[in-house]
Parts: C-alpha cells; structure tokens; sequence
C-alpha cells in the first residue's frame, strides 16, 4: 500500500523552478532514498511535502488524504514528521525538555488541559527517556542542548522527530557532518527505530555508504526534475545518475 | 525515573509566605498613606507586566499594551458609571480587551517580530485618539471624573487602606494563575514557539493559535489591571495610558527578567517607586527608565531575578554533574 503519493508537484521561488514536475510513491515500510547534487530540491520537496512550503502546482497524498498546501502542523498530526538539515533543537531547553516537547502534539490533554495535574509531564518525560535511551543521549539529559556536541544535537533532532510518533518519517541529511562512527551509529539507530516502531521512512542524504547501507529503493533528483529511480545498486549504475550526480562521488562510494 | 523541571523545596515555600505575609501586612507596617498607595500602584503594575510577560512567553514583544489598559478602563469606568456593578464590569473589561485581542492577533500575529510591533503599538495610538475624539461618550481631553468605587457586599473601598488588600488579591491571583500557565501543557508550547517556532510547528503544534491565545490572555489581564486602576483612581482620561506606559511595563519586565513569574515581581518593584519619587522632575524618569533598560539589557540581559536563579542553579549542579564526570571516567 503507498502511504504517500507525491503527484506532478512543482515549487517555484520567483523564476526559479526548484521543484519541477516530481512524482513518485513511498510504501508502507520502504525505506526510501532521496539524492541529488547541491541544489537540486531536495530540501525543497522535502518542505513543500511537509507543508512548511505551499506547492506552486500539484498534489500530495498521504494515507489517502490530500495534505498540498496544508499547514505543516496538522500534517504532522496525521503521522508525517521531518528533520531539518541543519541541526534544529531547542538550545535553551535541557535535553530532556527538548525531547518532552516533542511529544505535546501527541499528548493526550491538547491546548486547555493539564493545568492542574502533573500527569501529563510525567507521561511526556517517560516517552522522552525512551527516545533519549534509544539515541544514546540518557547521560545528557539535564544539560542544555547548546552545550551538546553537533554529532548530539543531530540525534537529538531526530529525537524530536520521532516523538510525536510519525507513520512516515522524513530525514533531511541526517548524517551530514558526523564522523564515520557517529554516522554509522545513528545509521543503526535509524535501522532499529524502522524494524521496532513500523516507521517508513525517506531520507536524504549524500554520504552514498549510508544510503547503500539502509535504503530499499531510491530516487534522484537533478535540477528539480525526477531523473531515475530503483534499488541503490541499480541508481548507482544508471548512466544519466553518474553524469548528473555520481560521476565525482562514485569514486568515494 | 522521572525527572521534574521546577522543583520545589521548603525553604522556597517559606520565602513565598513570607513575601505574601509582609505585603498583606503592609497596611500597618507602612509608616504613612503614600506606601499603600504605592504598594497599590505595584499591584496593578505586576498585573500588566505579567500579561505582558505572558505574552512574551509565546515570543512576541507587544507595543500597545497600554492600549488594551486603557480599553478596559474605559469599559469598566462606563458600564459602572451607567450603574453596572464594578466588581462585574471590571470582568467585563478584562473580556472585552481580550475579545479585542484575539481579533487582532487572528490578524497581524502572522506578521513576524517587528510587524507585530508595529501593528501593536498603532493599535494603542488608535485607542488614545477614539478616547480623544468620541467625547460625547468618553469625555474628550478631561476623561471620565468620578468613576464608581468598588464596592464588595454594600461595602465601598474608598480609602486606600482598604483598596489595597483587593488589589493585593487580584494580583496574587494573577500570580497564581500565570505561575499555572507557564507549568501547563499550553504554557510549555509557549515557551517552545519562542525558542524555535520552526520546530515546534513541525512537531504538530499550532504556533499561531498559541501566540494568539497568549495575546489574548496577556492583554486580557491589561484590560482588567486598566479597569482595576481606574476605579481606584475614580477617575481616567487619554493620558492614562501612553506610549510612555507600555514602554515602562516593557522595562520593568526586561529589568525584572521574562522567565518566570519572579521576574515580574522584581521588576515592579524596583521601578514602580521610581516615577513617584520622580513626580518633581518631569521628563527626568522616562531618561532614567531608559538608561535602567540599557544598562540592564547589556549587563543581566536576563533581568535581576537571573541572578537568583544562576546562583540557585550554580548550587544544585555542582553534585550531579560531578557524577556525570565521574561516570564517564574510563
Ligand atoms: N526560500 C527560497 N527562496 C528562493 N530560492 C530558494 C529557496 N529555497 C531554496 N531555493 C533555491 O532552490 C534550489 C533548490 O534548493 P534546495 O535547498 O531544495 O536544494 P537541495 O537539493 O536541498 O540542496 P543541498 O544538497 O545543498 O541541501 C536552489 O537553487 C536554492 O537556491
Ligand atoms: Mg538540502
């Protein structure tokens, strides 16, 4: 069953077509890879998908529901929840606040609620200690977030993410400045939380040995347009992938 | 385990009874009228800063505080000159100035950071201008004179000494209340949208309904605090609430800290004395609200009542994180 179903979209900012007539479907379960060299849209239909950026033309299904154009908010609510490039946290907030925040949508006492009882706090630190126990980051849970490392405040991020409890889960370059271990630590992170939890997710990333390691399918994006899908061994090998995109990177893959 | 975030301890709850004990008994410590009068004038101050720290809370800065006061004052002062009871209009007032904001929150709070307080502060300037100009109904220049006393159970407070205690408890309430908020679900989302609207938005949260919703609330104690003054003063007109005034609520709450609740009380009492012991040099207090406001954004950019909490923080860290140290030791 695909769970999102991304039909003709189109972004434009002013004359420049970022994102240009882009279909393609996310199943249920898949693991899907979005690249694409610098500035080929990716953020950009990533934003437009979530509902940060309205689309100029076209339309996004997810579970059968139309969400184009639809408040970023509610579309989270629904089960659809993104990470962004650079690593977006609370600064101020301890980390296990960071985390608890994560979670209000999904609470149970919405806006007007909770005011004279502390359940609701109890019941989102709990959830918290579980995803900052899954990420590795229990030990860091009373300092700031500011004063995490970066390779932290990226797990944290996609902490953050996951508390709401997504179906389909979007991951914008989650391994992008991390060192080897700390890439292929989250990696395994991310292969758990998909086997353990049932979330689908889709993620862009240029670091080819992760996308190898844990996409099913992938699909490339080059000057805003759609130019090949597949497995990653078949992406790898299509010869207009390697012109637009791979031709420099294939060497460190 | 769990963890709580605000802990309280005894020796906090001590110096909460305290501080309520002390204003309670300020009537007969108090060596003359003027105290209470200035006590009064803190009551009603901390109720506009807190409104207004509410609103900072969610991350906006209004500018037109003073307008949604002097709304509330305006309601109240002729709902109880038509012969409304007081006590009901001053609720009344609250609601109209919040009905007032939530309208224009609905609007002008999808415009961002300076917009906002631009599009605030105009609205205050329209308020002083309709007070101005409807004189039929609001008196022009002169404003209202005369405006009912508050009475509780047939019982008027005329004097100040028995003014004050209501203003007390209306304060203390709106303490209370604002203390409950911060700690709430809503109130934690507030504070979430003003760190990092982008997140909050993507982890499912309305932030503009939470923006408009603490406008509301925030210029909802205004207009209650505008219509609480103004039947202590009995009296109110155009000038009672300028620019000048939303500027000083604005000082007392970067002076005081924008944090917590403690913030407020700081800040109102270390300046709501100063104007008054100023009243002889006109002009001379809006330079020292000024260079209060620079100083302190340069030097306690997080106001007084940081001080309290870097020094409480600074005691409580040291075990845990020696822990942390020593757990992480090879
Ligand atoms: N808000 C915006 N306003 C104007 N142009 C934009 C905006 N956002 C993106 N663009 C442009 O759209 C194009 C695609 O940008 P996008 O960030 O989506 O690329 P990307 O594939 O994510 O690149 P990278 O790999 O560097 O992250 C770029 O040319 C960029 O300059
Ligand atoms: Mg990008």
């Amino acid at each position: 069953m695909s769970m999102l179903e991304v039909d003709s979209l189109k972004r434009s900012f002013g004359g420049l077509v970022a994102v240009r007539d882009v279909s393609f479907r996310v199943n249920e379960g898949d693991f899907l890879g979005l690249i694409g060299p610098n500035g080929a849209g990716k953020t950009t239909l990533f934003n437009v998908i979530s509902g940060v950026l309205r689309p100029s033309a076209g339309m996004v299904r997810f579970l059968d529901r139309d969400i184009s154009g639809q408040p970023a908010n509610q579309t989270v609510r629904q089960g659809l929840s993104r990470t962004f490039q650079a690593a977006t946290i609370y600064p101020d907030a301890t980390v296990i606040e960071n985390a608890a925040r994560g979670t209000l949508a999904a609470s149970l006492t919405g806006l007007w609620g909770g005011f004279f009882s502390n359940k609701w706090r109890i019941a989102a630190e709990e959830k918290a200690f579980h995803l900052l126990d899954l990420f590795g980051l229990t030990r860091r849970a009373h300092l700031k977030a500011r004063e995490l490392s970066y390779g932290e405040q990226r797990r944290l991020g996609v902490a953050i993410a996951l508390a709401c409890d997504p179906k389909l889960l979007m991951l914008d370059e989650p391994v992008a400045g991390l060192n080897p271990e700390e890439a292929a630590e989250l990696a395994s992170v991310l292969r758990r939380v998909k086997s353990e939890r049932g979330v689908t997710m889709v993620m862009v990333e240029h670091h080819m040995r992760t996308v190898m390691g844990l996409c099913n399918r992938v699909v490339v994006l080059d000057h805003g347009t759609l130019i090949a899908e597949g497995t990653p061994t078949e992406v790898v090998s299509n010869p207009l992938v390697i012109e637009a995109y791979l031709g420099k990177e294939a060497v460190h893959a | 385990m769990t963890f709580r975030t605000t802990e309280f301890r005894p020796m906090q709850y001590a110096g909460i009874a305290g501080a309520v004990a002390l204003a309670a008994l300020l009537p007969w410590l108090a060596p003359n009228l003027f105290y209470i009068h200035l006590a009064t004038l803190g009551c009603i101050n901390l109720m506009l800063v807190l409104g207004l720290a509410i609103i900072a809370r969610a991350g906006q800065l209004s500018m037109g505080h003073g307008g949604f006061a002097l709304v509330g004052g305006y309601v109240s002062a002729l709902l109880s000159m038509r012969g409304w009871s007081p006590l009901l209009s001053l609720f009344i007032a609250g609601f109209v100035a919040a009905a007032i904001a939530a309208a224009l929150g609905w609007i002008i709070l999808r415009l961002r950071g300076v917009y906002f307080v631009l599009v605030a502060f105009a609205f205050s300037q329209i308020a002083v201008l309709l007070a101005l100009d409807m004189s039929s109904l609001t008196g022009g220049a002169n404003g209202l004179v005369g405006v009912p006393p508050i009475s509780i159970f047939g019982h008027a407070l005329l004097a100040k000494p028995q003014f004050y205690p209501f203003a007390l408890a209306c304060a203390l309430v709106t303490l209370g209340l604002t203390w409950v908020l911060y700690r709430s679900p809503l109130g934690t989302m507030m504070a979430a949208t003003a760190e990092n609207q982008r997140l909050t938005e993507s982890s499912g949260i309305d932030t503009h309904r939470v923006q408009v919703i603490a406008f509301t609330i925030g210029s909802g104690i205004a207009g209650f605090a505008g219509a609480l003054s103004t039947h202590y003063l009995r009296f109110i007109s155009p000038d009672s609430y300028t620019f000048w005034e939303s500027v000083s609520y604005l000082t007392m709450l970067v002076v005081g800290g924008r944090d917590g609740v403690l913030g407020p009380v700081v800040g109102v009492l270390v300046l709501t004395p100063l104007p008054e012991l100023l009243r002889a040099t006109e002009g001379l207090q809006h330079i020292i609200y000024g260079a209060m406001l620079v100083l302190c954004l340069m030097f306690v950019p997080n106001g007084l009542a940081s001080l309290v909490q870097t020094w409480r923080s600074r005691q409580r860290v040291v075990r845990p994180s020696a822990a942390v140290v020593a757990e992480e030791a090879p």
